[in-house]
């Protein structure tokens, strides 16, 4: 397609009024806004489950402890934040830790199904994938809002199980108990049933961006001239693909056999719990790499640019991403050391050191492109640092958790939490708000307040680490997770712990004042304000509603900053001295 | 999805313009094909699950399976197996016929797959379920001349369609499931499988049978021709993977003891 | 609930920070109770300080890379290599090198860990929600208790420097048994056994047993008037001045609302000649006012009526004689087999025996029909238990924690000297 003659202005120009606005914006097929919708979508649910977590957190401030009066012989309860205080004074503690037990489901289940699963994918993902690529859209556009539309619905039925009262089997829903919990509702169907249908989400997702990367690239543009963000939503894209639908499967049958009393994981029934075990983590291992590829991509596309410097080790990146994804369909095992035999032990604990060494490299590399740079210290720059800092933390305590002999202890402790909120939510979730900073300008066409968000970042960091560090040594301590209390001796890292959430809620909402005022007054923003040089940058911020105004034809790579000076900047802006022209090639 | 002059009268399928981010029909086409492959991939993971749940409980408990499975009328399996054959044939037949534009012989191959799917159902849910659950067996049921001690004569349902048998229906899933003639304790896993298999294919030959009725009357709309057939195609691609499926699951089920 | 563990030397000082004891004690407050819990200390501080120098020097070389080069204006980013291959090389190398070490060095205490050795004694312990049932030797429960605010706990006493094995099962949904001064960890379920295993060391000598009843009030007394509850050893007769050491067992699979509650102690005594034999005096004082699990079998041999197909003197009938089953292979009629050393394996031996007793159908050993009616539903978990140690206990290769039955295992087959006495000594008939 050549020169596009029409100039429908940017994607985010109203159609018309009100109601004409939100009809176009539910009927759109325009990856952009289906990015945007996501985008806003997941930032609610992650919200709500902070929230939930907050309410946890604020719960494990104290043990609960139950006193009897020397002379009357009643019980009372203290400590339990949850509980009426009729409970409290008949010493019942049981309906206080049920809802207890039904926050932390409900965090688990929302962050992970409908907040870090899609995160990046779906919202930088879908807006950026055929920018980058210089397309003008995704391969199946309305398989795309159908993805949408889908999540919608699997969203709207997993709050349905939370208003009739949740579930409290955690968000791994393991068997018997849940099959046998909560006799006479369905709540608990209800919820499986939500995730069976966000599943279906991600893979259509998935699927789309396979298909586009391998038929929608701009000419020119071979499969090493990518950005190493679109290798990375790939990698993660097959893995959607090939692992979702087992998860569809086993929840779909563990309905069935709450439903139908069909069931095959029940023993009640002759079924087995560990089969449950090895079908749900068959899929929810190879997911946590979803959760974490695409988070790696951010780092790699925004430390390169901001440091205007060719990424260190492209091609080991690349092929870092895809031996990930396919090492990780066989590690499952490591989640059930306690309950495998010896020999599956021995082989899922080697093979998840194997998955160790690309992750490593990774961060070698990023180190190393640091090397020589030319770096700006703005907030895309500081959150992947806080990205490094905090995902190097998670991966290194993967370690002791990955060998057999310390898996032992620390398995179902405060320790294996701390581990994957140190790689979900500082790995991921860190990439996330370096991604969002970094595109903010490209996605609203407005600039936002550097310092302020510079500040939340710094608030989130120390906050995090003061959650989340103190949960280390309370799992190797001997803390089990999933418990509403405590025996006194792990009280003091509890408080710290509960302190941190307290600034992670305030880092945030220092970010949600700092995105509203760009919103609102924001300085608008140019066309690249960072001088980046892959695609997106060539698009107007924001971008025309078919993406570009000329089909782009890619004649350097993704990183040549030593040569190319940057779309839209003034050469005089961007000096190259004669030697790097030297031998120029774009590899 | 692409502008269209109304006032151009030929077939729709003459007129089609691929979307605008294709740089080409063929393109779009092939696309097409490629993305359908890849969700494939995915239906044959959702089923690998039911198939690995099988092999792992058959090993297990190799008499539950080995009577399970005699308690299944290979019959009924058989003529399944061969009205799905039949259909992909048909379907099959379809695409090439609107590939050379004979569209009437098109739509009958269509009708001919529809039927047969609606068959299967039928003979599934009529044949199969409907004794195992209630006890009650169509009056043409040939099993039922098994059955005549313990026919209860006069007990019909749904106007004298169906004869009730005493003894033989175990509950309807959804009550632990019992069949009163089974010896081995881990039957109810047996069943298990057998429902999720045959209930989730037959929840799959409904979505085919819609896309296909989507494609009977698109065809008859002028909506796919000779250049024009992704939609054809894909569902095509579909039914087969459906039939693939019943393929793997009736030896396993029926005729393995 | 007050500290648990021993007095530990928390001074800090600039010569113990460098060394692992710190650190250690940080990490786990106290050293692991057993030999096996210290060695996975080991790993566990090897693997500390590699992931913390490694961190440390990256970031550091992080932080100075972010400083150096800071944008000047003006000044465009010098040409610099985009890879390096030895430095690659080297860097996936040397972790890979490292992470192999660990792996043999996990993998090796790990065997350890869940392989109990042959002299073990089994318990069998079954959790339910919310409780812990231990069975001892002798057919009885623990009497001893703790309480926690309202909700009393028990204590399982058990002899220090003795290999002890638990034969774990659930009532109801999947729990996990978790003391974390062993280090270990073992999920259980309801529809067959796991085992777990543990050797706990001497107790350091720093908590002893009141000497008499009046130091026991004295004890309570005293922590009442703080406004807390005495949580230490009661008074009891045999065991004054005995030396103790208690672990936490908490669950550590989630099992619903009462899974944080869901806990006991395990109180260490010594039990040897050096040290008293504390450990049996309190298994004595606790009476035997129920039948051993071997009793028990024996009974429901007969009553149960197991006897008119199994004989129990090697003699064929219409089933499998019960002589020398444990630790002997077997063929089944499909075909398969297990071999002596799976039929060794307590947890599996174990699985095979209640199966065959629940779902007889399912293996049939060659040379005999299927025509034992199923025990599903007929038998309690107590019950099964039961006759299984007693099916054990039939073998000439019958493990040491088990007491001879039936004379059969009397004299060795090879005519060597019968084996010494077990530390545990025969149950005392009921007072």
């Amino acid at each position: 397609m050549a020169h596009d003659a029409h100039h429908h202005g940017s994607y985010l120009t109203p159609k018309g009024g009100f109601w004409t606005t939100v009809a176009d914006w539910a009927t759109t097929v325009d990856h952009k806004k289906i990015g945007m919708m996501y985008l806003v979508a997941i930032l609610f649910m992650f919200f709500i489950g902070g929230m939930a977590a907050m309410a946890v957190r604020l719960e494990l401030f104290e043990p609960v402890r139950t006193h009897v009066d020397p002379t009357t012989g009643a019980a009372h309860v203290t400590g339990q934040l949850f509980g009426s205080k009729a409970d409290a004074d008949a010493g019942n503690i049981k309906p206080g830790n049920n809802l207890y037990n039904r926050l932390f489901t409900l965090h688990g289940a929302i962050m992970v199904f409908m907040v870090i699963v899609p995160s990046i994918p779906a919202s930088l993902g879908n807006f950026f994938l055929p920018l980058m690529l210089g397309a003008k859209d995704v391969a199946f556009p309305r398989l795309n809002l159908l993805s949408w539309y889908i999540y919608v619905i699997g969203s709207i039925f997993a709050v349905t199980s939370i208003i009739l009262g949740g579930v409290d089997t955690g968000w791994t829903f393991y068997t018997p108990y849940s099959t046998t919990t909560d006799p006479g509702f369905n709540r608990v169907a209800i919820m499986t049933l939500a995730a069976f249908i966000l599943g279906f989400s991600s893979i259509l997702t998935g699927l789309n961006f396979v298909v586009t990367v391998h038929k929608l690239r701009a000419p020119g543009m071979g499969w090493f001239d990518m950005p190493l963000f679109i290798w990375a939503v790939y990698a993660a894209a097959i893995i959607q693909v090939l692992a979702t639908p087992v998860i569809g499967i086993t929840l779909l049958l563990l309905t069935f056999e709450r439903i139908f009393r069909v069931g095959i994981f029940d023993p009640a029934l002759g079924g087995d719990p560990v089969l449950f075990q090895h079908f749900f983590w068959f899929y929810s291992h190879p997911v946590v790499y979803v959760m974490i590829l695409p988070g790696m991509g951010v780092i790699s596309d925004v430390l390169a640019v901001q440091s205007h410097k060719k990424i260190f080790g492209y091609r080991a990146i690349a092929f870092a991403s895809l031996g990930i994804a396919g090492v990780s369909f066989i590690v499952w095992g490591h989640h059930m050391f306690a309950s495998m035999s010896e020999l599956a032990s021995m082989v899922f604990s080697a093979l998840t050191f194997l998955v160790a060494i690309p992750t490593a490299v990774k961060v070698f590399n990023w180190i190393a492109t640091l090397y020589k740079g030319s770096i700006v210290l703005n907030a895309p720059m500081v959150y992947t640092l806080i990205f490094l800092f905090l995902f190097s933390i998670g991966g290194l305590t993967g370690l002791p958790l990955g060998t057999l002999s310390t898996d032992l202890h620390l398995h179902d402790t405060y320790f294996v939490v701390a581990h994957f909120h140190y790689v979900m939510m500082g790995g991921t979730i860190m990439a996330l708000m370096a991604g969002i900073h970094h595109w903010w300008p490209k996605m609203t066409g407005r600039m936002y307040d550097e310092k302020g968000a510079i500040a939340g970042a710094l608030l989130v960091f120390i906050g995090f680490n003061l959650t989340f560090f103190t949960q280390f040594f309370l799992g190797s301590r001997g803390m089990p997770r999933r418990y509403a209390s405590y025996v006194d001796e792990f009280q003091i890292w509890h408080q710290i712990s509960t302190i941190g959430s307290f600034v992670i809620l305030l880092g945030f909402l220092v970010h949600l004042f700092v995105f509203l005022a760009s919103l609102a007054t924001g300085k608008k923003a140019p066309a690249n304000p960072w001088g980046g040089l892959t695609l997106e940058w060539v698009a107007d911020s924001p971008p025309d509603e078919h993406n570009f105004h000329h089909e782009p034809i890619v004649t350097h790579g993704p990183y040549d900053f030593e040569t190319v000076v940057p779309p839209h900047w003034d050469p005089k802006d961007y000096p190259i001295p004669a030697e790097n022209k030297v031998a120029v090639s774009h590899h | 999805m692409s502008t269209l002059d109304t006032r151009d009268s030929r077939p729709y399928w003459q007129r089609y313009m691929p979307g605008h981010h294709w740089r080409s029909a063929a393109e779009e086409f092939d696309s097409c094909k490629f993305g359908f492959w890849l969700f494939l991939s995915t239906e044959v993971l959702l089923f690998g699950g039911i198939f690995c749940a099988y092999f792992i409980f058959r090993s297990l408990y190799p008499g539950a399976f080995m009577e399970g499975s005699r308690a299944l009328d290979w019959r009924w399996g058989a003529l399944n197996t061969v009205v799905l054959l039949v259909s992909s044939y048909t379907m099959a037949a379809s695409i090439y016929c609107v590939q050379k534009g004979l569209f009437s012989r098109a739509k009958l191959n269509l009708w001919i797959t529809l039927i047969c799917g609606l068959l299967f159902l039928l003979i599934k849910f009529t044949f199969e379920y409907t004794p195992k659950w209630s006890g009650y067996f169509f009056v043409l049921d040939p099993a039922l001349s098994h059955h005549t001690e313990t026919m209860v004569q006069g007990k019909t349902a749904f106007m004298g369609l169906f004869q009730y048998v005493e003894g033989y229906g175990g509950k309807r899933p959804g009550s632990l499931f019992d069949f009163p003639f089974a010896k081995d304790a881990n039957m109810p896993l047996w069943w298990s499988v057998y429902y999720s298999g045959t209930a989730i294919h037959a929840l799959h030959v409904i979505i085919g049978m819609v896309l296909i009725a989507r494609v009977l009357k698109r065809v008859g709309q002028g909506y796919y021709g000779p250049t024009h057939y992704t939609m054809v195609e894909v569902s095509g691609l579909y039914w087969h993977l459906v039939d693939l499926i019943w393929i793997f699951l009736f030896p396993l089920l029926y005729l393995i003891h | 609930m007050s500290d648990l563990t021993p007095a530990m030397n928390s001074h800090l000082t600039l010569g113990n920070v460098f060394t692992n004891d710190w650190w250690h004690k940080l990490w786990f407050r106290a050293d692991g109770a057993t030999d096996l819990a210290q060695s996975t200390d080991e790993t566990g501080m090897w693997l500390w300080w590699f992931c913390t120098l490694w961190f440390v020097f990256l970031m550091a070389l992080m932080f100075y890379f972010v400083v150096k080069y800071r944008r000047k204006k003006g000044q465009i980013a010098a040409r610099s290599p985009s890879h390096n291959t030895p430095l690659e090389i080297a860097w996936t190398v040397i972790p890979t090198l490292f992470l192999v070490w660990i792996f043999f060095k996990g993998f090796w205490t790990y065997m350890d860990k869940v392989m109990a050795p042959g002299d073990a004694i089994t318990l069998d312990l079954t959790a339910s929600k919310w409780n812990w049932d231990l069975i001892y030797q002798n057919g009885s429960r623990s009497n001893s208790t703790t309480t926690i605010g309202a909700r009393t706990i028990p204590v399982f006493y058990m002899p220090a420097n003795q290999a002890i094995q638990l034969r774990l099962q659930s009532a109801d949904v999947m729990h996990a048994f978790f003391v974390p001064a062993f280090r270990t960890k073992q999920d259980i379920f309801p529809n067959r056994f796991t085992t777990t295993w543990f050797m706990a060391n001497l107790p350091s000598g720093s908590k002893t047993h009141p000497k008499t009843v009046a130091e026991f009030e004295t004890l309570k007394a005293s922590a009442a008037a703080k406004g807390g509850t005495y949580s230490g050893a009661e008074y009891i007769k045999g065991l004054e001045g005995a030396p103790y050491e208690d672990h936490w067992l908490f669950c550590a699979e989630y099992c619903g609302e009462e899974h944080s509650e869901m806990a006991a102690i395990i109180r260490v005594v010594p039990n040897d000649e050096k040290n008293g034999f504390h450990f049996n005096r309190w298994l004595q004082s606790i009476g035997t006012d129920s039948l051993t699990p071997l009793e028990y079998g024996k009974r429901l041999y007969t009553s149960q009526g197991c006897s008119q197909c199994h004989s129990v003197d090697g003699k064929t009938s219409t089933g499998p004689t019960w002589k020398n089953l444990y630790g002997y292979p077997v063929t089944f009629t499909d075909g398969t087999s297990m071999s002596a050393e799976e039929r060794t394996n307590v947890e599996t031996f174990s699985n095979y025996t209640r199966e065959a007793i629940l779902v007889p159908g399912a293996k049939i050993v060659a040379g005999f029909q299927n025509q034992m009616t199923p025990y599903a539903g007929r038998l309690k978990d107590r019950e099964l238990n039961s006759l299984i140690t007693y099916i054990m206990s039939l073998s000439d290769k019958a493990p040491q924690g088990l007491p001879a039955g039936d004379g059969a295992a009397a004299q060795p087959a090879n005519g060597a000297q019968p084996a010494p006495a077990s530390p545990v000594p025969a149950p005392v008939p009921a007072k």
